[in-house]
């Protein structure tokens, strides 16, 4: 009580630091310890989207009423962008035309995708991976609770909800957060260091191919890295004039920023030292009821993550690997790291430009830390966010220096680069504008983005080697055009990779381990004439220099299981096949092992 | 890049400054990098720059003009791949030839030029009305050009910049008319003719003023007017002048087949390899194709590509309607082909696309499905050792 008297004077902010405490504790207490993973997922599965819905719809209601008090700023530059406007415009259409609309990464998109839908039509959390045509209805009839974060595929299915259920809607709607993210990113660095400092982080982040690859892609990447860039705007906008307004947006914002990928929870720290900033700013404390819940409003986060982790199946760890989180993983991966940052060849999809620019703006940064200790003057309000994300992002980074699979010189998790090279941009961006003050190096520095995009920006775009090396993709558009080809007609498809895109295509699917355990009930279906074919995939293996490829054991199917082969194409060092089932023999299934089968994901 | 100069070179007169001389300097750099020939226009550019500079009592050496010979230095070193290739001159396409440039070529090339600047719209891409009028108008722009010499500093800047520019464009014209295949009606050289044609032009507008009546110069317009659409726009209509260019024709026919094939992943044998490249398409040549024999076979067996294809055009005898193979087009009996697409693109030509079904070693098939699949080991370490020999093999036997 001493405390608290300490800290407000005022009874009733007294009673509110009391119940913040006491919500505190109780989501410490229902997030991780009361309830147990297998109730907590079931949670999720069955409410998880109305908690979303009612988070979402408090966050609109908190930018309106915040916008509301700001409407003569923001009115005139929507209504006169002027230049700056056609500048952020030609941004994102470089950034969207930098690559091509696709799924990027396997199967996590198609996973999101699938979630979405679900999300869409059932207003449950889940992704189906079985799905069948029943008297003209499509009825999933199996979903799982994936362990990604649901703010972005909540955001699908509300695309879903307005403008109906299509596949491309995924683009869609990443094509818009790239937009925003780059307005985002030019407000930001305007506050943070004037006009030509916000336009120059917005064109060294458009120039990266990394960021288009992710722009372009069915993946979450684009929503989280906008949710950061928001949250850190949020936070200046409360720091600069600090009120309940400002702080419970910030705050709302804050837990769907954590919703948005697994480590952007790492974020709360950051918002959390900004609003006592912004206290000591305002020289009081205040404490919304959005503030005071904003703990339970984790709690899902804590759930969702206790899930995935009493959940081993989804970790997706290699051969070999026991464990996510290891020291042993740091030198690899912090190799891979430099290896990407200041990669000069076309092979990958960062921009040695941004790279070199930011670590001169860090060296910048530590020298002017240094001066800046000899006075100590006052902070502008943008530094000190940008100075306490900054090291948000630091700390995301070196967590993720410790992950099982996050080399970023890896095609499949360069993306986990995209919340430092903002970092980067803008620690670029700032040392450009304050070394200009005193030589002029403002024009060098934009015209070293031309330079850069001419020589090494778009010939990396021109081959776009990071995303067209990736096989799996191409295999299943390969199988797709085949069966696009073939007469209409209602048809199963075992898959020997994961039934979820199939299943987005409203093609009724399997995985090819669990057809092999379905014998009798694929041998009825074919008597039935359920399906006008079944098709089925399988991986080749070359057995010896010269290719004789054989099935790979994994994709070997029962010896009463009758295949007539329709097509084979190679695909880097593996073929793949596809045929017809034509018959199963009476018993031909092989037992299911104890462990049900899932999916890739 | 040649008006570009040339209206920079008239800005050049005009101003006379440090920025319309770098400006005119570049762009004549530019424009020497822009075809073979063009580098003939460095000539008026200096005469030009001297001109000014004589009449201004200074010369203004700024950096640009200082480093341009420099900066030219690419071009004689490019040229010289004629030198180590002689192939380059193409000169094997026209064995009557021996030099690629001779005085002796003129007047046969000239005969040329005046079949092709003054036959019939429907015959060549030309324009009859220009023709007449620009070939009236040379003559009298190169009087007006000698009289005007001597008091070419009261002249206008356009004017002074044109009669300089001449020179470029009347040694274009001779260049062109000492080459070997200069010849301004063949299909392949009719664009060579566009730098005359813009001579003519400017030809025009240079004598017109000359003719002040406004009626004259009206009637002139209407003249211009009535030509192209009673020549000009039919004759573009029709466009026979590109239907009897064969290789052009095929290309359109190859690019229709590239646009409705649902996937690029085939293989196409031809010996334009290189537009099928530009596709984005694999291709090779047919030499290679045999030489590479057993690599076709690999790949055949290994499915890298979803079919190979085979591009051939057949000459036809007109009197007994054989058709023979054009030399360099024969795969060789070891390759099977089967016909998927074929058009007389011209009466005498038969142009096919093929796709190749088996390539065989007498009368054992080579690319024939193997038996039963062997059996892959289970232990995954030996399935990447295994990968790897294999993907180390695939690029070695490319084709």
């Amino acid at each position: 009580m001493m405390l608290l008297h300490r800290l407000s004077p005022d009874p009733a902010t007294r009673r509110r630091l009391a119940l913040f405490a006491v919500s505190g504790a109780l989501a410490v207490a229902v997030g991780f310890i009361l309830v147990s993973p297998k109730l907590a997922g079931y949670l999720i599965q069955q409410y998880g989207y109305f908690y979303m819905l009612g988070l979402f719809a408090a966050f609109v209601a908190a930018g309106v009423r915040v916008a509301r008090g700001r409407r003569e700023v923001w009115l005139a530059w929507l209504r006169r962008p002027g230049w700056i406007g056609a500048a952020l415009l030609a941004a994102t259409l470089f950034t969207l035309w930098s690559d091509s609309y696709q799924h990027k990464v396997l199967f996590d998109e198609y996973v999101l995708q699938a979630t979405g839908f679900h999300m869409h039509a059932t207003k449950e959390v889940g992704t189906v991976i079985r799905a069948y045509w029943l008297d003209g209805s499509w009825l999933p009839i199996d979903t799982f609770l994936d362990k990604r974060p649901y703010f972005f595929t909540f955001l699908l299915s509300l695309v879903h909800d307005l403008t109906g259920y299509r596949l491309v809607n995924v683009f869609v709607l990443n094509s818009v957060l790239a937009a925003a993210f780059l307005g985002l990113t030019y407000w930001f660095g305007r506050q943070l260091t004037g006009r030509a400092g916000g336009l120059l982080a917005v064109a060294l982040l458009a120039t990266m191919p990394l960021l288009g690859q992710n722009a372009t892609s069915a993946g979450m990447e684009m929503h989280n890295l906008t949710m950061l860039a928001l949250v850190m705007c949020l936070a200046l906008l409360y720091l600069r004039a600090p009120d309940a307004d400002r702080l419970a947006l910030l705050c709302l914002g804050t837990v769907l920023l954590a919703q948005s990928r697994y480590e952007s929870a790492i974020y709360v720290v950051p918002a959390a030292v900004i609003v006592v900033a912004g206290w000591w700013r305002a020289r009081a404390i205040f404490l919304p009821w959005t503030a005071v819940v904003t703990p339970l409003l984790l709690i899902p986060y804590a759930w969702h993550n206790r899930v995935l982790s009493a959940t081993p199946l989804l970790w997706q760890l290699g051969e070999g690997q026991t464990a996510r989180f290891s020291t042993s993983y740091l030198p690899i991966n912090l190799r891979g790291a430099v290896h990407f940052l200041f990669n000069f060849e076309n092979t990958l999809a960062n921009s040695w430009y941004l790279s070199v620019l930011g670590v001169l703006g860090l060296a910048w940064l530590a020298w002017a830390a240094v001066q800046w200790n000899r006075t100590r003057p006052p902070v502008s309000p943008a530094a000190l966010v940008a100075l306490v994300f900054g090291a948000g992002v630091a700390g995301n980074f070196a967590m993720v220096q410790f992950y099982y699979w996050s080399r970023l010189d890896d095609t499949v998790t360069s993306r986990f680069a995209l919340p430092l090279t903002l970092m980067l941009a803008l620690v670029a961006a700032v040392a450009v504008c304050r070394v200009n003050e005193h030589r002029p190096v403002l024009r060098p520095a934009f015209l070293g983005v031309g330079v850069f995009l001419l020589v090494s920006g778009l010939p990396a775009i021109a081959y776009r080697l990071y995303t067209t090396q990736n096989l799996v993709m191409k295999e299943i558009d390969w199988e797709r055009d085949f069966v696009l080809a073939r007469a209409p007609g209602p048809r199963l498809f075992i898959s020997n990779k994961s039934s979820i895109p199939w299943v987005l295509w409203q093609t009724p699917s399997l995985i090819i381990g669990v057809a092999r355990q379905r014998g009798e009930q694929l041998r009825y279906h074919l008597s039935q004439g359920t399906f006008s074919e079944i098709l089925v995939t399988q991986a080749l293996r070359p057995t010896t220099p010269q290719g004789n490829f054989g099935v790979d054991p994994d994709d070997v199917l029962p010896a009463g299981f009758h295949l007539e082969m329709l097509a084979e194409k190679r695909f880097g060092g593996r073929m793949e096949r596809l045929s017809r089932l034509v018959s199963v023999d009476p018993g031909a299934s092989v037992p299911a092992p104890a462990a049900e089968p899932r999916p890739a994901s | 890049m040649i008006l570009a100069t040339l209206l920079l070179g008239v800005r050049f007169v005009a101003r006379r400054d440090e920025a319309s001389l770098a400006a005119l300097c570049l762009a004549a750099l530019l424009l020497g990098q822009t075809r073979y020939e063009s580098l003939i226009y460095a000539l008026p550019v200096a005469v030009l720059v001297l001109w000014v500079w004589a009449q201004e009592r200074r010369s203004l050496l700024t950096w640009p003009v200082l480093i341009a010979p420099l900066l030219l230095l690419t071009y004689p070193l490019q040229h010289r791949i004629f030198e180590l290739r002689t192939s380059a001159w193409q000169l094997e396409s026209k064995p009557e030839f021996s030099k690629p440039f001779s005085p002796a070529y003129a007047a046969d090339n000239l005969a040329h030029a005046e079949s092709f600047f003054f036959a019939r719209a429907t015959d060549q891409p030309n324009s009859l009305t220009l023709s007449i009028l620009g070939w009236i108008a040379v003559p009298f722009f190169l009087l007006l050009a000698a009289k005007r010499l001597r008091r070419l500093r009261d002249e206008p800047p356009a004017v002074v910049a044109t009669v300089v520019f001449t020179l470029g464009f009347l040694g274009q014209f001779v260049l062109m008319m000492c080459y070997f295949w200069g010849k301004f009606d063949d299909p392949v050289i009719r664009r060579l003719s566009l730098p005359t044609h813009l001579w003519l032009v400017v030809s025009v507008l240079a004598v017109l003023p000359q003719f002040a009546a406004a009626n004259f110069q009206r009637l002139l317009v209407g003249i211009a007017a009535f030509g192209a659409l009673a020549s000009g726009i039919p004759s573009m209509a029709a466009h026979t002048y590109t239907q009897e260019y064969l290789p052009g024709r095929e290309t359109a026919w190859r690019r229709q087949f590239i646009a409705e094939q649902p996937r690029h992943d085939y293989l196409m044998i031809d010996n334009d390899s290189i537009l099928w490249v530009a596709h984005q398409i694999s291709a090779t040549t047919i030499m290679q194709a045999q030489r590479r024999r057993d690599a076709i076979v690999f790949h055949m067996r290994n499915r890298t590509f979803s079919a190979v294809y085979v591009f051939q055009r057949y000459n036809i005898d007109p009197k007994t309607g054989a058709m023979t193979l054009r030399p360099g087009d024969d795969l060789g009996p070891a390759f099977v082909l089967e016909p998927v697409r074929e058009e007389r693109l011209q009466t005498l030509t038969l142009t096919r696309i093929s796709r190749v079904k088996e390539v065989r070693a007498g009368a054992v098939s080579l690319t024939a499905p193997a038996g039963a699949d062997p059996v892959v080991p289970k232990d995954r370490a030996e399935i990447e050792r295994l990968r790897k020999a294999y993907l180390e093999n695939f690029i070695k036997q490319l084709p």
